[in-house]
């Protein structure tokens, strides 16, 4: 074995921006995290031009499974429209040659902040989720290391605790994002600063979720058809954001995610949150053929 | 400045291998189609000279692994493994594999087979990435390799097998629970 034997003839770029030594071992990393669904693979985190904390550890994972034949759609906050969006989106067209989309159906990669898009994901489509702390253990246990034997212990105890001291001081469980939630039956994620209505939509899924942290340098995953449980106590049942009944301005539409956007005499209006749903509804309204997809949620009910 | 967009021959081969691992794994059972034939281009898609391996008793693998600038180990301590699994006795030299750690199961070995897919032993699968449970017929693994790998997975402990038959692969996780019919 020589040196010589290793390099490849020099190019000014490589595919994807990541170099394929960085595109190797976040393959290894993925496929490990596949195949322990929920436990947290750590990473070498790769520097990319853009800071740490903006979506650096999504960003890593999509590059790594980009080809020119993708179609990539990015969300932040439910929208395709907002500077992070469309930087990231530009990105990988500029970088990857992919082709960019903000329909949630011709989607084969779904990088997303914050959201999972209302419409059901297919089998063959990758959900890359942004994730700031992988650790939901991070509350009660600041050390790592600790943490990480807790994890191997499933000793999740403590969790179970600040939920509850949620119900004795508020009434109700306050944790509104990064709900904690068991992976198949053995590890607890933080399903990332997702809403608690999108948490369910990871439960037996058709499509295959990864998670990536850039800063904290982990990755997860949850498989298609992986159980996700939210914790919840027997008597307490899980609620979801109380949206049923908003009717969205712009569309009419109910029983969807929306922005509550306050208005001057006090009162709220709402919109959809996921953006490109809205206007898939707003160009069937105006008579253009538009096919909305298969939803989640009907009637404002998770439908199972 | 202007860029190139285009993949190399190598990067689309080894990025299109990747994919075929990654949606084998994340549906155990289900057959998957590999760029190129043989263990060789799954090597050159997952290791390089982060990894260790080793091959049990075939030169052409282990020229071409090593062809990667993997380190070549023995069993007990590579991250990945490349071996025949026909033979009792074969199955009983992997016994030895790197299971992980509860602190870090990840730490664990990952064997690539040879086998056929689509004759042979029945295998009912059932676990994560499989709907209700899938029922599969494999050749050219001995039954002992079942017994071995329920004896040695104590979930999330454990070690994750693809099978590989010519260019077609099935990736079966720690996480799969495995029936011999």
């Amino acid at each position: 074995m020589k040196l010589q034997e290793l390099t490849r003839p020099w190019a000014a770029f490589n595919y994807g921006f990541l170099d394929e030594s960085a595109k190797r071992e976040i393959r290894r990393r993925i496929l490990k995290a596949i195949a322990v669904p929920g436990y947290q693979v750590p990473y070498a985190s790769r520097e990319v031009p853009m800071a740490r904390g903006w979506g650096t550890g999504g960003l890593q994972v999509s590059l790594t499974l980009l080809k020119p034949t993708a179609v990539v759609k990015v969300i932040d906050q439910g929208a395709d429209d907002s500077v992070n969006a469309c930087s990231i989106r530009k990105f990988f067209g500029r970088v990857g040659g992919v082709i960019e989309t903000q329909d949630t159906q011709e989607a084969t990669i779904i990088q997303s902040r914050h959201r999972i898009p209302e419409e059901k994901l297919r089998g063959d489509q990758v959900l890359v989720l942004q994730v700031p702390d992988p650790e939901p253990l991070r509350t009660v246990q600041s050390d790592m290391s600790v943490a990480r034997e807790m994890h191997g212990d499933a000793d999740y105890g403590q969790l179970w605790l600040i939920l509850y001291e949620q119900l004795v001081k508020s009434g109700r469980i306050m944790q509104y994002t990064e709900y904690p939630s068991l992976v198949n039956g053995r590890h607890v994620i933080s399903p990332s600063p997702i809403p608690r209505w999108d948490v369910l939509k990871l439960n037996e899924a058709d499509h295959l979720t990864i998670l990536s942290a850039g800063r904290e340098k982990r990755i997860y995953a949850v498989p298609p058809h992986t159980r996700v449980e939210p914790l919840v106590f027997d008597d307490v049942p899980y609620r979801v954001e109380d949206h049923q009944d908003k009717t969205c301005y712009r569309t009419n539409v109910t029983g969807f995610f929306m922005n509550e956007l306050p208005q001057d005499d006090g009162s709220a209006k709402f919109e959809l949150s996921d953006s490109h749903f809205g206007v898939k509804h707003m160009r069937k309204a105006e008579g253009e053929p538009v096919e909305i997809g298969d939803t989640w949620y009907k009637n404002g009910k998770m439908n199972r | 400045m202007p860029l190139s967009l285009a993949p190399t021959a190598d990067d689309s081969r080894t990025n299109a291998a990747f994919e075929e691992l990654m949606w084998a794994l994340s549906r155990p059972g289900v057959i998957r189609t590999l760029p190129a034939s043989g263990l060789a281009s799954i090597a050159e898609s997952l290791l390089d000279r982060e990894c260790s391996f080793c091959v049990l008793d075939d030169l052409d693998i282990q020229q071409a692994v090593a062809r990667t600038g993997a380190r070549a180990v023995s069993q007990g301590n590579a991250d990945y493994i490349f071996s025949k699994i026909d033979t009792t006795e074969k199955v009983v030299a992997l016994s030895g594999m790197r299971l992980g750690t509860l602190a870090y199961p990840d730490d664990a070995a990952t064997l690539f087979a040879p086998a056929r897919l689509g004759a042979g032993q029945e295998l009912r699968l059932t676990g994560p990435g499989i709907k209700t449970s899938l029922t599969i017929t494999v050749d050219r693994v001995a039954p002992t390799f079942w017994e071995m790998r329920q004896r040695a997975i104590r979930y999330p402990l454990g070690f994750d097998v693809y099978l590989v038959d010519d260019d077609r692969v099935i990736g079966i996780p720690r996480s799969t629970t495995v029936e011999v019919l």
